[in-house]
């Protein structure tokens, strides 16, 4: 293995979670689910306006990759040699579905604020502005959580490249639910 | 006027998703764009579907909304003069 996890970020079943740690536990709380995400931010003590215009997919991710990140990474310098891998299942159903209901009925008003999240790997771009990641970026569908497979594409992945780190995960975001497993991986120094 | 410009500030806030700003916090003069609010050209997508939608307004030059987007009272003045409903 040419790579190591530093640490990871999990958002599931309405908690939120740095490596062993449940930081926000909010499973009581009868909310949606951007509701949730916007009292991790608050909680998170963020200070990035453009977090709520995102979709729920991005919001995930960004949360995820602040709490791997703070602290961890320079957000001022630009890296060319950190990536973004990112996996999920649905894509970005969420953001689909929201805008297919403003261009359906009897009202069509498609709305454009909408419509720019109707891809999935518009959260690389988010991800790779707020922290001025330069490397290769890139998001995979696949048919389903599939550890042994995401592992094997990141261990490529830098196998083939320069990355010497990457912001790493899976973020399904669909029905108000949210199953987000992210990671900081770093390459392995090689031995002298 | 004053009550369309309340109306305005309150309906930006709500399709732009500018949370944490109440009205009060947006001055009627204040440039929206670049500076002021700090919208951007998706933003100002959304303003040109918000008046279509609430007040029968079809801007058929989009260009024209960096005119009309000026600040609050140049927005309410248009809406004003040209709303359908």
């Amino acid at each position: 293995m040419n790579v190591h996890i530093v640490n990871s970020c999990h958002i599931v079943d309405r908690k939120f979670q740095y490596g062993e740690k449940i930081l926000i536990d909010r499973s009581n709380e009868q909310e949606s689910l951007a509701e949730f995400f916007s009292a991790i931010y608050h909680e998170m003590k963020l200070a990035y306006p453009k977090f709520f215009k995102m979709d729920l997919l991005c919001k995930a991710g960004f949360l995820a990759s602040e709490a791997l990140t703070n602290g961890n990474i320079d957000k001022t310098t630009p890296k060319t040699d950190m990536g973004l891998i990112l996996f999920n299942s649905v894509s970005s159903l969420d953001a689909d579905e929201k805008y297919q209901q403003t261009t359906s009925g009897e009202e069509y008003f498609p709305s454009p604020a909408l419509f720019v999240y109707t891809l999935p790997n518009i959260i690389t771009g988010e991800l790779s502005i707020r922290n001025k990641i330069l490397g290769e970026s890139m998001f995979y569908v696949l048919n389903k959580y599939d550890p042994d497979r995401i592992m094997e594409i990141i261990t490529d992945t830098f196998n083939d490249s320069t990355l010497c780190s990457a912001l790493c995960g899976w973020l399904d975001v669909a029905n108000e639910e949210a199953n987000v497993h992210m990671f900081l991986v770093k390459r392995n120094h090689s031995p002298q | 006027m004053e009550e369309l410009m309340l109306e305005l500030k309150n309906e930006i806030i709500k399709v732009l998703n500018l949370e944490g700003i109440k009205p009060e916090d947006i001055n009627d003069d204040d440039e929206m764009f670049s500076k002021g609010l700090g919208l951007d050209s998706i933003d100002a997508l959304e303003l040109i579907v918000m008046l279509e939608k609430n007040y029968g307004i079809k801007l058929t030059d989009p260009a024209k909304g960096k005119e009309i987007f000026k600040s609050i009272r140049v927005m309410a003045k248009y809406v004003a003069e040209n709303r359908k409903k």
